[in-house]
């Protein structure tokens, strides 16, 4: 089948988040390690627009987090016209780390037995305390940026740099959780405040999400592989991984690419790695059928692909009627409040939820907002919400449910032909109600800090940022995709390591814990091998 | 890259104007080339290319242009629930080049220049100092 090329010990198909860790690990214990990635490279001098005037239309155009919109080359369409939350992601060396908000809190030790605190959906197979070398290892990787000592978690070690400033804005908010005596914390982030492992400190520029130019936000592209490459690793990009073969005992053999000419190659492997996020993995696996794996490749529970969870965004803001200077500092403020995250049975829903801080919009997305007219009354609604904004994102933990769920569209594909996904999904009544609840408490403190208007977004589109569970891992091989080490229960030599693992969402970003569970699997694989 | 015919740019100019109107200091659309920005970034989509020259035409068709200031907004804000999706780029294209050209950009309170290469001062804020209050109460992590 195409170009043949040299067999490697370990073939890690992504290069984002989960990839770039998972392949440090691994080079630096000596394996031979390969990496495909669809996307390239970015060049945070000249790729990025925020040193242009234009900078905030690319957030409409060739940098716009949904791949339908995007439509470059490296992207591949997803049908989601059967969800009100639309996916997004990046597709580059760094992967949707490119695009990220660099919010990095860690899942809680609750969010690992919700099954035993709290009767629903399942406990993970391993624990918060069981990962807590992974989580340290990684924000050493990374470089966090917080504060130790927040009562919502188990003590932290040291953080690599300082806080993000609070600014004006800061201030101004934080005043109204203190009102009410509600948790609040200046969250950890994955940005550097100050110079740390040869990356400068952040210089306050604000959007975040379209690329940082001086490196200071830590995408996987100048934290892990660089060391990785460096230590053995090979990446190789334009590399668009179509389907996984096995061999005649059912073994994972080989991945079949396009590479950048189109050219169709197949890499050899001892071991198959999918870091392909918690759509691309399912994708390849529902795509990677034969006569022992008719229904997808490690798919004998059928699991491959359902339970998607997303976590479920409402958006609260306040308008204040001072200028609080909110274009100052990354746009994420990376403040976190804890107050409802926890299950508490007087409410009408389970688990809880978190909010977090952004600043105010930019000039053209506060345009933009929906709430400044044309004609007449524009200048003076713009001036009212311009800098005078605080959101938050109020972000809900949504439960696995299988009908909720990534599939192979039969009518859409990519350049290579290759079957697009389809992503299905529906709010639940509990995700309904908790998100209820949560623009009723973030009201309350915006009114507490002084908001004088309070609007929100009960169910935001844009927002499928977090992407997970749609390869289960748990013990039982009937209702579980891999193991707790990543491992699929049908094919000994494939795992799969980014958000598609996850059994239950949180109700935190992923992307710490996805990493720290990388880095666990490699210790795994590592161990293994010897 | 062109698009637009002289009628249509000189169409474009008051509608613009008329979206964002010159108020004290800010400038209006026009006063910063808005119609040449639109005719640029719309000529890289057919789907708009063709969205803006027809429409154009259709209000030209009914003579726009010879109709008092109060009257065009009139009929603007008609056309505006009559082709939704046209005038939703209108919008977006004449807020698009009016709120990412520097002149506006500084009247609106800002340098004037792009985030990057100098980014801003961050005042760290006097509030960290509220978290003896938040530590005080103690664990509210769930312990399993
Ligand atoms: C705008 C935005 C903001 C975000 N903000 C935050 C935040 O503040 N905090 C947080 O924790 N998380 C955030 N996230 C989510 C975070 O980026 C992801 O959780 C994280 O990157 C997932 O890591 P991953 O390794 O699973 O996948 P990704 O980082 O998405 O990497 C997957 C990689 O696989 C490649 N790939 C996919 N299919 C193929 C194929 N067939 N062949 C070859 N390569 C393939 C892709 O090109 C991609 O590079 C954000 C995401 C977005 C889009
Ligand atoms: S705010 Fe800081 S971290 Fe974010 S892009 Fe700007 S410099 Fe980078």
């Amino acid at each position: 089948m195409g170009i043949e090329n040299k067999k490697v010990d370990v073939l890690v198909i992504g290069a984002g988040a989960s990839g770039a860790a998972f392949s440090w690990k691994l080079a630096k214990s000596g394996a031979s390690v390969m990496c495909l990635e669809q996307g390239d490279w970015i060049n945070p001098l000249t790729d990025y627009s925020t040193s242009n005037s234009d900078w905030e239309i690319h957030r409409q155009t060739d940098f716009n987090p949904n791949p339908n919109f995007r439509s470059l080359n490296v992207d591949y369409p997803i049908n989601d016209t059967e969800s009100p939350i639309a996916p997004l992601m990046y597709n580059a060396v760094g992967g949707s780390t490119i695009h990220w908000s660099a919010h990095f809190p860690r899942l809680k030790p609750s969010d690992f037995r919700v099954k035993t605190l709290d009767d629903v959906a399942d406990d993970w197979p391993i624990s918060y305390f069981e990962l807590e070398p992974y989580f340290d290892l990684n924000d050493k990787m990374m470089g966090v940026a917080g504060l130790i000592g927040d009562p919502a978690y188990p003590p932290k070690t040291q953080r690599q740099t300082p806080p993000v400033g609070l600014g004006k804005l800061g201030d101004k908010i934080t005043h109204g959780f203190d009102k009410l005596g509600w948790h609040w914390w200046p969250s950890d982030s994955a940005i550097n405040t100050l110079k740390y492992d040869g990356r400068p400190g952040c210089n306050n520029c604000g959007p975040c999400d379209l690329g940082c130019s001086i490196k200071a936000k830590s995408s996987t592209d100048v934290t892990y592989w660089p060391k990785a490459i460096k230590l053995g690793a090979r990446l190789i990009t334009n590399a668009r991984v179509r389907e996984i073969t096995v061999d005649s005992y059912g073994k994972a053999k080989s991945a079949i690419y396009y590479d950048s000419e189109g050219n169709i190659r197949e890499q050899y492997a001892s071991m198959i790695v999918l870091a392909a996020n918690g759509i691309g993995t399912p994708r390849i696996l529902l795509n990677s059928t034969s006569t022992k794996f008719p229904e997808g490749l490690a798919n004998s529970s059928g699991l491959v692909g359902k339970n998607l969870m997303f976590h479920p965004y409402s958006i609260v803001t306040g308008i204040f009627d001072e200028d609080l200077e909110g274009h100052k500092g990354p746009t994420p403020l990376n403040i976190m409040s804890s107050e409802f995250y926890e299950t508490e049975h007087s409410r009408d829903f389970v688990r809880g939820y978190a909010y977090q801080v952004v600043r105010s919009s930019a000039p053209l997305a506060t345009a933009l907002s929906g709430h400044v007219p044309w004609g007449k009354k524009h200048h003076a609604a713009f001036k009212k919400r311009f800098n005078r904004t605080i959101t938050f994102a109020v972000i809900g933990e949504d439960l696995p449910e299988t009908h909720n769920k990534v599939t192979l569209d039969p009518n859409l594909s990519d350049s290579y032909g290759i079957p697009s996904p389809k992503v299905e999904y529906r709010l639940s009544d509990n995700s309904r109600k908790m998100l209820d609840h949560g623009v009723g408490t973030a009201t309350q403190v915006m009114m507490a800090a002084g908001a004088t208007e309070v609007t929100h977004d009960p169910l935001k589109r844009e927002a499928g940022w977090h992407l997970m569970g749609t390869t289960k891992m748990g013990t039982d091989t009937k209702t579980s995709v891999v193991n707790k080490y990543g491992q699929s229960h049908d094919v000994d030599n494939l795992f799969v390591i980014d958000g598609s693992i996850f059994v239950t969402a949180g109700a935190v970003n992923p992307t710490s814990t996805i990493q720290a569970l990388s880095l666990h699997i490699a210790d795994y694989v590592i161990s293994k091998s010897k | 890259m062109k698009t637009l015919s002289k009628t249509n740019s000189d169409t474009l100019a008051v509608i613009a104007d008329l979206i964002i109107p010159r108020e004290g200091t800010l400038p209006s659309p026009t006063d910063i080339n808005i119609v040449e920005h639109i005719d640029d970034s719309i000529s890289r989509t057919p789907r708009l290319i063709r969205l803006f020259v027809e429409g154009l035409k259709d209000i030209e068709g009914k003579d726009f242009l010879i109709l008092k200031e109060k009257e065009q907004i009139d009929f603007l804000e008609k056309y505006e629930s009559s082709h939704n999706l046209f005038f939703n780029e209108l919008i977006r294209h004449t807020y698009n080049g009016y709120y990412t050209n520097p002149m506006v950009i500084k009247a609106i309170g800002m340098t004037g220049l792009p985030p990057q290469p100098t980014g801003y001062d961050l005042e760290q804020g006097e509030n960290f100092k509220l978290l003896e209050k938040v530590r005080d109460r103690g664990q509210i992590w769930r312990n399993p």
